[in-house]
């Protein structure tokens, strides 16, 4: 078993499948948490996770090394993510939010919570917050879930999201400031 | 400094990118402010509440992910393989160059010699069991030259004949050629070449030599693109004990799931066409419900034994 990534790559580049599989092996949780996190479903995720790694496959030979595989992976994973999510909007005809929305003051304010009936059926913090993390726009959501599940920083969010790094910033404090009403607002219906 | 202002950077603190010199400052704010207290609590409620409220991906999900993920992978290479890929032009022209510079030596050489050792023939293979013949060309290569002490010359050569033959798959030497291209050449390409040229046959004898070299290819063949045309090529065939033994095997023991869901389909094929099911079958099926990865293969293999009421 071949341990070294980089010598995985270069046989993976010539066809070995074998050291494409220990490749997909040492990274494929991280891209399918991240997945199911931003999907919040398991078949989304494994759509997700499918796409990405074909994506991988299909582009590997042209991956010269010049930056981690790790950031390349994340870097796709982002994007499918996004695309993926763009696409199902599409279908079920719901208005895109911009960037300059998503970072919008009013946006921002703007009570994403759920229906007091809701709230009360659902007696799970963990639960609700699953559910609010699905509502927040594509980007603050993924910029959010980048920084908390996968403990990356800013810099590293922004060179796999191709954003500044003060746009990073902006997109977790926003949706932090969502989210932490949303869970006030819910444990006040709790008591 | 504005209270908005601490608000983010209690944000930036919790998520551990907030400098020393700012931390020092934002922790004396702290001290004296109950908004920002609240603040903190608060971010930090959330930050625990998060860890404990997103899901963790399961080993189930991630193994049926991988299956599929690897599945699509052997398909795409296989793909690959029958796409011909075009050659280096550059590269090609120098090997061409180099074999027109060999030929010449050689033919030079050979001319030499039979010129001035006209009494030695060239030995030719008989052709006369050879049906079908249209063409046979002869080439010389490898010419050898060695001047002897008593002045004759010792000359050494290969022969290579280029044959064109006619006829159909069934022929008996046409078949010979086949089984000796499906199980010696060993280019994939060559060999997945000769796959096709068979798989365009009318209709298939089951006892012909090529089907027993297409058994061979199935189970003991190292090219994946190889192996999958030649077991759906087997579906044309009439179902036997052998290719029964064949798709049961690859249903067990081929760790490639693009192969197993191949013999899965052919066997549901060939059972749709009345072959008839027997305790090897039926046990393997019950083995592939309860021992396979693949989940396609799984859920296939269920809904035999339900169609079939095994």
């Amino acid at each position: 078993m071949i341990e070294n990534e980089t010598d995985l790559i270069l046989l993976a580049q010539k066809g070995n499948n074998k050291a494409f599989e220990q490749l997909v092996k040492m990274h494929d949780k991280k891209v399918y948490a991240l997945a199911l996190h931003f999907t919040g479903s398991d078949d989304d995720a494994k759509d997700v996770y499918q796409e990405v790694f074909i994506r991988v496959f299909k582009s590997l030979k042209s991956f010269e090394q010049k930056s981690q595989f790790s950031t390349w992976l994340h870097r796709i994973t982002v994007n499918v993510c996004l695309t993926y999510k763009t696409r199902e909007a599409r279908h079920n005809h719901i208005p895109l939010e911009t960037e300059e929305d998503e970072l919008s003051p009013i946006n921002t304010l703007a009570d994403n919570s759920l229906s007091p009936e809701r709230e009360v059926e659902s007696g799970d913090i963990g639960e609700h917050i699953q559910e609010c993390i699905g509502k927040l726009p594509e980007k603050q959501r993924m910029a959010f879930l980048m920084k908390h599940t996968q403990g990356l920083k800013f810099r590293e969010i922004a060179e796999r999201m191709g954003c500044e790094e003060g746009t990073v910033k902006r997109y977790v404090f926003t949706a932090t400031q969502k989210l932490k009403n949303d869970v006030s607002l819910k444990r006040r219906w709790q008591q | 400094m504005k209270t908005e202002k601490f608000k983010e950077w209690i944000l930036l603190y919790s998520l551990g990118e907030l400098d020393a010199e700012r931390t020092e400052v934002l922790l004396e704010a702290i001290k004296g402010s109950e908004e920002l207290q609240k603040e903190l609590r608060e971010t930090q409620e959330l930050f625990s509440a998060l860890d404990k409220g997103l899901p963790e991906p399961s080993e189930k999900s991630l193994s049926e992910a991988r299956a599929r993920l690897f599945g699509e992978v052997e398909t795409l290479q296989t793909q690959d393989v029958k796409i011909f890929k075009l050659p280096d032009f550059r590269k090609l022209a120098i090997q061409l160059s180099k074999a027109a510079a060999i030929l010449f030596v050689g033919f030079i050489a050979g001319y030499y010699s039979i010129k001035t050792n006209s009494g030695i023939p060239i030995s030719l293979v008989s052709n006369k069991d050879v049906t079908g013949l249209i063409t046979e060309n002869i080439r010389m290569g490898n010419v050898q030259v060695e001047k002897q002490e008593d002045g004759t010359l010792l000359v050494n050569y290969e022969e290579i004949v280029t044959r064109t033959l006619k006829g159909t798959a069934d022929d008996e030497y046409i078949q010979k050629i086949l089984v000796h291209s499906l199980l010696n050449e060993e280019n994939p390409g060559t060999r997945l070449q000769t796959i096709r040229a068979v798989g365009n046959k009318s209709e298939f004898k089951g006892d012909g030599e090529v089907k027993q070299a297409l058994l061979k290819l199935v189970l003991y063949d190292d090219n994946l693109g190889v192996k999958l045309q030649s077991i759906k090529l087997l579906n044309n065939y009439v179902f036997d004990e052998e290719i029964k033994k064949t798709y049961l095997t690859v249903l067990t023991s081929d760790t490639s799931s693009a192969m197993r869901i191949e013999a899965i389909n052919a066997l549901s094929a060939s059972l749709e066409k009345g072959a008839r099911i027997d305790s090897d079958i039926q046990s393997t099926l019950q083995s592939s419900v309860s021992k396979e990865s693949n989940p396609y293969v799984r859920v296939k293999a269920t809904n035999l034994i339900k169609e079939y009421e095994l």
